[in-house]
């Protein structure tokens, strides 16, 4: 994920927590080599090369979360799309799938040679909700743990008893800080677009298949990381506009929007 | 040689090493495969397996309950979960076992699985001990197993392109190697229950047992012998003599293994003209910086090869022929390495690898940890005892690292004997 991922741990043992931290770092090493399109050793990236030429089965756990990307898509009117480069035509009025899943052999295989995946948008999440699920398994029952900056997930309370909290910079000005939330057992996400600079334009809205030209930020609060990331990605696709309309500020009763 | 010519002889790697070449067995059957241990390193295995499609892992096997329920999920609901290798050895047919125990467990793992009739591929270390590597040669050889190594690299496509490289002269004559694994980190596993807890003492023992000399030989057969194993590839032979130092000296935490180990293998060698030479190779594992990670650096009279897992880099030597290799781009590195290599000064760069112009960069292309599973399933397919890592390999892999830590225990020299 080419991501710095940093982590607190409470605990009254100081060895325990480190051989915890040890394994959710060799935790988001396993996931960059199931993920990252860029490291050719990575699953995702065998997907990328072979899949156009014929299904390619793939780990049980990378197809569960193909098909919940799939599941995404489809609840984000399309708009959270992992083939968004893909530029796959479109037949009649429907736009073609990009990819297809078969559940009996467990394989991927693309429409097209121009598909492409990425899971850019998805891993950050998916990763600390995995890091979550380790820290409980070990008894730690309050951390707070970032990728990034802009994906973060906490659990319980700071030494002090506060909330963990995170500050949500201004879209145009990122060192005004608008916001402070708290985090009480949840995953938060900020994404912003940036169009001044074409490099960090990373956003894309995958029916015009163009990065966002406005600048806008957005960011959710939701019980996982992941679900956090993938609205964030999904809403600054759609618009703030659009956005508010389709979702009016909640998102499956447990979730919040903001735009900053 | 000028630039062109060097790209026009080697551009076969330009992007990604040699592959491995698999051939495509569609009529076979699948291979039946059971997996012994699905801690860390055997999940891994079973993940990449059920990738395979010539791969039917029909059983997964591990004594401790939370692990075997790992490595059933990631194998999927037609693998059979067993706590007890010997009931799965008698109840599965089975074709080939994968051997993923702790090291102290290879060896009578590995002799079941043979005497059951199974192929094996047993992960590295092969053995705890060389009386065992040496009865496992002896039974491997009588049962006619199709028997496999796992240190990987051998599979990776950088790595069997740097043999390739160092074969064809492309290096010269290689009188270095150094090699380290370094880490910033107490190479624990946590223990799921508090320390006053009466099953902590077990199940740290049974989840730490890298830490403990009963289970283990610590850093060389956990981390040193992947590179130990690329040294000895390299280099075409094995070792002559090992001297060696080490301790535990920063995690003073009960651990009975080093936490940091620095050797030196010397390799007697022989040149073209028949005259005897020694190749040094250095090798370091320290749990207490990170700052080189792991690679490993074959130094030869012409050039440099820098190996990891992700990359490998081809720098030339500097000498008469680096302004041709510098070639197209003058970027800062080579504008420095020309002014260098035009009999300047060389304080001229503090960057130490500027002199040697931009490196010639091979791609890994895909997942040696995958790729050296299909070459072993290809193996047991077309019956064919020579895998990528064979029974004898792993023999000399086991006796190379070990000899260092007898080395550090003694104080002394020890001579390599098999
Ligand atoms: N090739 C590589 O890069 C690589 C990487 C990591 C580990 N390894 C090797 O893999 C092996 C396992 O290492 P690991 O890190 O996975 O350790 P681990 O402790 O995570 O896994 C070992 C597993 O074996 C199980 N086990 C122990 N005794 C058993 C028995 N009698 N029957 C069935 N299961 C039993 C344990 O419960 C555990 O789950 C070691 O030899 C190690 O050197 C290789």
């Amino acid at each position: 994920m080419g991501t710095l991922f940093q982590l607190w741990l409470r605990g009254d043992n100081k060895g325990h927590l480190q051989s915890v931290a040890f394994k959710a770092w060799e935790e988001v090493d396993r996931l960059e080599l199931l993920l990252s399109r860029y490291d050719s050793r990575a699953e995702i990236a065998r997907v990328n090369r072979e899949a156009v030429e014929r299904p390619v089965r793939i780990e049980i756990e990378l197809f569960t979360i193909l098909q919940n990307c799939q599941h995404w898509a489809h609840r984000t009117n399309g708009y959270f799309n992992i083939a968004y480069a893909s530029n796959v035509r479109p037949i009649g009025s429907e736009k073609a799938a990009p990819f297809t899943l078969n559940e009996e052999q467990r394989t991927v295989h693309f429409a097209h040679d121009t598909v492409s995946l990425d899971l850019g948008g998805y891993g950050k999440g998916y990763a600390l909700d995995r890091i979550a699920e380790l820290l409980r398994s070990f008894g730690i029952a309050s951390a707070c743990v970032h990728g990034g900056g802009s994906s973060v997930l906490a659990m319980g309370h700071q030494e002090n008893g506060d909330p963990w909290t995170v500050d949500i910079p201004h879209a145009k000005d990122p060192s005004r800080i608008i916001h402070r939330r708290s985090l009480l057992n949840q995953g938060f996400s900020y994404s912003a677009t940036m169009p001044d600079d074409e490099l960090v334009a990373d956003i894309v809205d995958p029916h015009q298949n163009q990065a966002i030209q406005k600048a806008d930020a957005c960011w959710v609060l939701s019980p996982s990381a992941l679900d956090a990331e993938v609205w964030t990605t999904a809403l600054l696709a759609m618009g703030r506009e659009q956005a508010e309309e389709a979702f009016s500020g909640v998102l499956d009763g447990a979730s919040e929007i903001g735009w900053a | 040689m000028n630039r062109r010519d060097f790209l026009g002889h080697t551009a076969a790697f330009a992007l990604t090493g040699l592959a491995l070449q698999h051939p495509s067995f569609s009529d076979d059957p699948p291979v039946k495969v059971a997996v012994v241990g699905t801690g860390g390193r055997g999940t891994d295995l079973v993940r990449k397996l059920s990738t395979i499609e010539r791969a039917n892992i029909v059983a997964v096997c591990d004594d401790y309950e939370p692990h075997l329920t790992r490595g059933g999920e990631a194998a999927g609901p037609q693998a059979r979960n067993y706590l007890h290798y010997e009931e799965m050895l008698q109840k599965e047919a089975i074709d080939a076992v994968i051997v993923a125990v702790p090291l102290y467990l290879h060896y009578a793992v590995c002799r079941d699985a043979i005497h059951a009739g199974c192929d094996v591929f047993c992960e590295k270390t092969m053995c705890y001990s060389v009386a065992e590597a040496q009865e496992l040669v002896k039974l491997v050889q009588a049962h006619n197993t199709i028997f496999q190594v796992g240190l990987q690299r051998r599979a990776s496509a950088i790595y069997r392109q740097a043999k390739a490289m160092v074969q064809t002269g492309m290096l010269g004559d290689v009188f270095s190697i150094k090699a380290q694994w370094h880490r910033n980190g107490d190479w624990r596993r946590p223990v799921p229950v508090k320390r006053d807890h009466p099953d902590w003492q077990r199940l740290e023992r049974k989840l730490n047992w890298r830490l403990y000399w009963p289970y283990s030989q610590g850093l060389m057969t956990e981390l040193g012998s992947h590179q130990i194993d690329v040294a000895n590839w390299m280099l075409g032979t094995s070792p002559a003599r090992v001297t060696a130092f080490g301790g535990t000296d920063y995690w003073k935490d009960g651990r009975e293994v080093f936490d940091n180990v620095y050797c030196i293998y010397e390799y007697d060698k022989q040149d073209k003209e028949g005259h005897s030479y020694t190749a040094r190779v250095t090798y370091s594992s320290i749990q207490s910086n990170a700052f080189e990670g792991a690679s490993e650096l074959i130094m030869g009279t012409k050039g440099t090869l820098l190996l990891t897992e992700r990359t490998g880099l081809f720098y030339k030597e500097g000498g008469e022929e680096t302004v041709d290799w510098q070639g197209g781009e003058q970027d800062e590195a080579s504008a420095a390495a020309a002014t260098i290599t035009s009999g300047k000064t060389l304080s001229l760069s503090n960057d130490p690898w500027a002199h040697r112009g931009k490196p010639f960069e091979i791609q890994a292309g895909s997942d040696s940890t995958r790729d050296q599973l299909i070459s072993f399933l290809d193996n047991v397919q077309q019956k064919d005892m020579k895998t990528i890592c064979t029974v004898e390999n792993g023999l000399i892999n086991t006796a190379s690292a070990i000899m260092a830590n007898q080395a550090i225990q003694e104080g002394r020299t020890v001579e390599f004997e098999i």
